[in-house]
This record gives structure tokens, sequence and C-alpha cells, in this order.
């Protein structure tokens, strides 16, 4: 049973990169990383006003990035779906893909950030403009992901997982510009604010820059290893399904038989 | 409390702040590692169990 | 494409429907939020002395200098916007970087005295980062 008109050629591939680029991306990531780890916690100097607290920043601020970065993938793959000259299953597995490690590295923005805010602002939480589209956008994809997970013909559960995407991806930017439009306990971008000039210097922003690279290398790497598994978990219920086809089959004329 | 005493509070917050550094370090790396460790070994299994039985 | 495959099923297209409604009620929840004020997280010294208003509220401002009096479980302070200045009276903790010049935001009700009695403080910290300054004596403030 060959699965609808958007089936991919049987040399279809099954990951997204070349293993050797895949390998070389998780090598340089663990380098990164490890100088990230080294630089992050020891090698950069404590801030000026915040301490040592600011350390948290080496990790808020390219999980945040990395959370718009995976739904903004998910966001133009769901458009390569949606858009019938590039139809195809491979932008589905991205959009899914992708959005699953957005929704993780939210959860870290969420989580890590409170651990920073109870420390310098003295709360765990405040209903400031960004921390609730924050939490809004975590909950958006979360039920992004669930909706993916109801079962249907696989063109019309694509288009339909396709524009919850784009709808959820609305609140990206919100969460971007919350700091500059509304007053926020939160402060504003230290990187990608309007003026696009850096507040952080020397090591700090060496430190942070090194964080931002090892944190998007990891998630290519993690995109590729999701994007594999979902073609395999396909493959399986593929085989299941026509399995339970063949035993039913066999049932029935075991069945009229005698 | 005389200001010169808040400010030695405010100075102690550097060693109050160690904590949460280190929370938020290790929660990091356990859900990023977690999820790298859980990811490879579902495509271990599912490649092992669609490897025999690939063409048929 | 085939017309069939295209055409979502009865079940599909409920889904669209409630997912559509979802998306609806999300986008007015925000717009809400956006338009009732209340998504500023918190007024002006300025704004709150010219209003005057009853109920509970946020307010920000800079720590003046040197204005900190600590009475048992009260701390006494003056809290400025650049244009004007309040007494804050604050019963409660106070976060560890509470400090001369900082950027709080008080959370609380006019007294009856004229002055802001604050049961919460939150340290709104800029978004700059600069290593310990080395000499000592820029820091005397």
């Amino acid at each position: 049973m060959n699965r609808l008109n958007i089936e991919e050629p049987t040399d279809t591939p099954g990951q997204l990169l070349a293993p050797g680029v895949r390998h070389a991306i998780g090598a340089v990531a663990l380098v990164a990383l490890a100088a990230l780890a080294l630089l992050g916690l020891w090698g950069a100097p404590p801030d000026d006003r915040q301490g040592e607290a600011m350390r948290l920043l080496y990790l808020h601020v390219p999980s945040a990035w990395l959370a718009y970065l995976a739904f903004f993938v998910t966001a133009v793959a769901s458009v390569l779906f949606l858009w019938r000259r590039t139809r195809s299953m491979v932008w589905d597995r991205v959009a899914g893909a992708s959005a699953e490690l957005g929704v993780i590295f939210t959860g870290l923005t969420l989580v890590v950030g409170a651990l920073w805010g109870r420390p310098i602002w003295g709360v765990w939480w405040a209903w400031d403009a960004r921390l609730v589209t924050t939490a809004v956008l975590f909950f958006l994809y979360l039920g992004y992901l669930s909706l993916r997970r109801i079962p249907g013909e696989p063109e019309a559960a694509g288009k339909r997982n396709a524009i919850a995407a784009l709808i959820a991806f609305v609140d990206v930017p919100i969460v971007h510009f919350s700091v500059e439009w509304w007053r926020t306990l939160h402060q504003k971008a230290t990187v990608f604010n309007p003026e696009l000039s850096a507040k952080i210097e020397g090591v700090q922003a060496l430190t942070l820059w090194i964080a931002v690279i090892a944190f998007t290398l990891l998630y290519l790497y993690l995109l590729d290893r999701r994007y594999r598994l979902a073609v395999l978990e396909e493959g399986q219920a593929e085989r299941e399904l026509e399995q339970a086809i063949r035993e039913r089959t066999g049932d029935a004329v075991a069945g009229v038989t005698p | 409390m005389s200001v010169a005493g808040l400010l030695a509070a405010a100075r102690a917050a550097d060693a109050h702040a160690w904590p949460y550094v280190i929370g938020g370090w290790g929660l990091t790396a356990a859900v990023l590692g977690g999820y790298w460790a859980r990811l490879r070994a579902r495509i271990r299994r599912a490649e092992r169990t669609l490897a025999p039985g690939d063409d048929g | 494409m085939s017309a069939p495959a295209a055409r979502p099923r009865g079940r599909t297209r409920y889904v669209v429907a409630a997912l559509a409604c979802g998306g609806a009620v999300i986008a007015a929840t925000v717009l809400m939020f956006a338009l009732s004020g209340n998504v500023q997280y918190f007024r002006t010294v300025s704004e709150a002395v010219t209003s005057q208003d009853d109920g509970r509220f946020k307010l920000m401002g800079a720590v003046v200098p040197g204005s900190r009096r600590r009475t048992d479980d009260v701390v006494t302070f003056e809290l400025t916007d650049g244009k004007k200045t309040v007494t804050v009276r604050h019963s409660g903790d106070t976060p560890a970087l509470f400090e001369d010049g900082a950027p709080v935001v008080c959370e609380g009700r006019w007294g009856r005295d004229e002055a802001f009695a604050s049961d919460r403080i939150m340290i709104k910290h800029g978004e700059e980062y600069t290593p310990p300054k080395v000499d000592a004596g820029g820091q005397g403030g």
C-alpha cells in the first residue's frame, strides 16, 4: 500500500545531514559546549552589579535565541509544505522536529530565567508582558505538538499542522518586541535591540557568542537526529499497519473457508 | 540596620547567587543531555527492529 | 495533487475549526491584555503622583542614594524618576540588590500620609553588563 501521492521516492533521505557533516557538527558543538562551560562558569568575570548570577545569561539568552530559530524553521518548513510545488513529508517532519526542540529551549528559557530572577529581581516570576507572552509561546507549541499526534490522512494532517504552526509563530515577534512595546520587569535585549549595539563587551561578550554558536550547532545536530527518529517511526507504523492488514485478511480467508 | 550593613548584604548576594547558577547550568545540562541520550536510544531501538525485515 | 486526497475528512475539518478558534482565543486574550493597560507592568513616580489612584499598583523609580532608613521590619526610602520623588514605606523582605540608586519596582498602594505603602520590592536591572570596576574610587557613588 503506497501512502498517497506525496510519498517520496524510495531513495528519500532518512536523515537531513550527511553522516560526515553530522559528526563534524556534533564534534564542534561538543568542543564549543566545553569552552562555554569553562568560560561561562569560570573564565568570564562576574557582572559589576549582578555578580555571579550573571552567569545564567550564557544559558538563558542562547536558549531563547534557539527557541526563536527553531520556531522560525518550523514556520518556514510549514510554508514549504503548504506550497504545492515543494510539498513533501520531509517538510512536515522538519516542522515537527524543530518545534519539539523549540519547546525544549522555550522551557529552558523559562526555568533558567526563573532561577536568574530569584536572586536578581527578588522574584521567580512576574506577570509582565515578556514573561506572559513567552509562557503563551510554550503552550502554543505544546498544543501544536499534541495536534501533530492526532492521526489523519497524511496530506490533510500535514496541512492542518502547517496552518497551526503559522498561527503559533505570530507570538514569536510579540515575545521579542514585548520589552520595547510595553513596560516590563524584564530588561530589554542586550544584543538584538533596535539600535543593534551589544551592551556587553570583552570576555563576557565572547562567552555569549560561543554560547550562541554552541547551542545553534547542538540544535542542528538534534534536529537531524529527531528527523531520523521520525522517519524510522513512520516506517515502523507503516509496517505494523501492513502486518495488521495481512493478519486481518488472513483471518478473513481462514474464517470463510470452513 | 545601617546603609553599610545593607551594602554588605548586597555583596553577600554574590555568594548567595552560586546555588542558582549551578542549578541553572545543571538543569540545562541534564535536560539537553537527557534529550540527546533518549533520542539516541530510540533511534537505535527503531533501527534494530527495522533492519532485519527492511525489504520484506 | 488529486482532489480527493486534498479534501479534509469530517474529523480533520473539526480539528481545523477547533484550532482556528483556539488561535482566535489566544489572539484575543493577548490583544485584550495589550489594550487593557494592565500590560504595562508599572507606573513611573510622576504618573503615580499625578493620578493618585486608590487601588494597588506597581511603582517604578530609582532609590535616592542615602535615603534608606531601616526600623525593625520597615524600610523607609525616597523613590525618584528624575522629575518627582515620593517616600516609600516598605514592610517585608528586600532583595539582595536593593542598593542606593537601584532601579526598583514597589508593589502597594498610597498610604494616608502621602507615602507609598509597599509590601513587595523587585529589582528592575538593566540590560548592560560590565566586569567589576577595579578602581575602588568609582564605587562610593
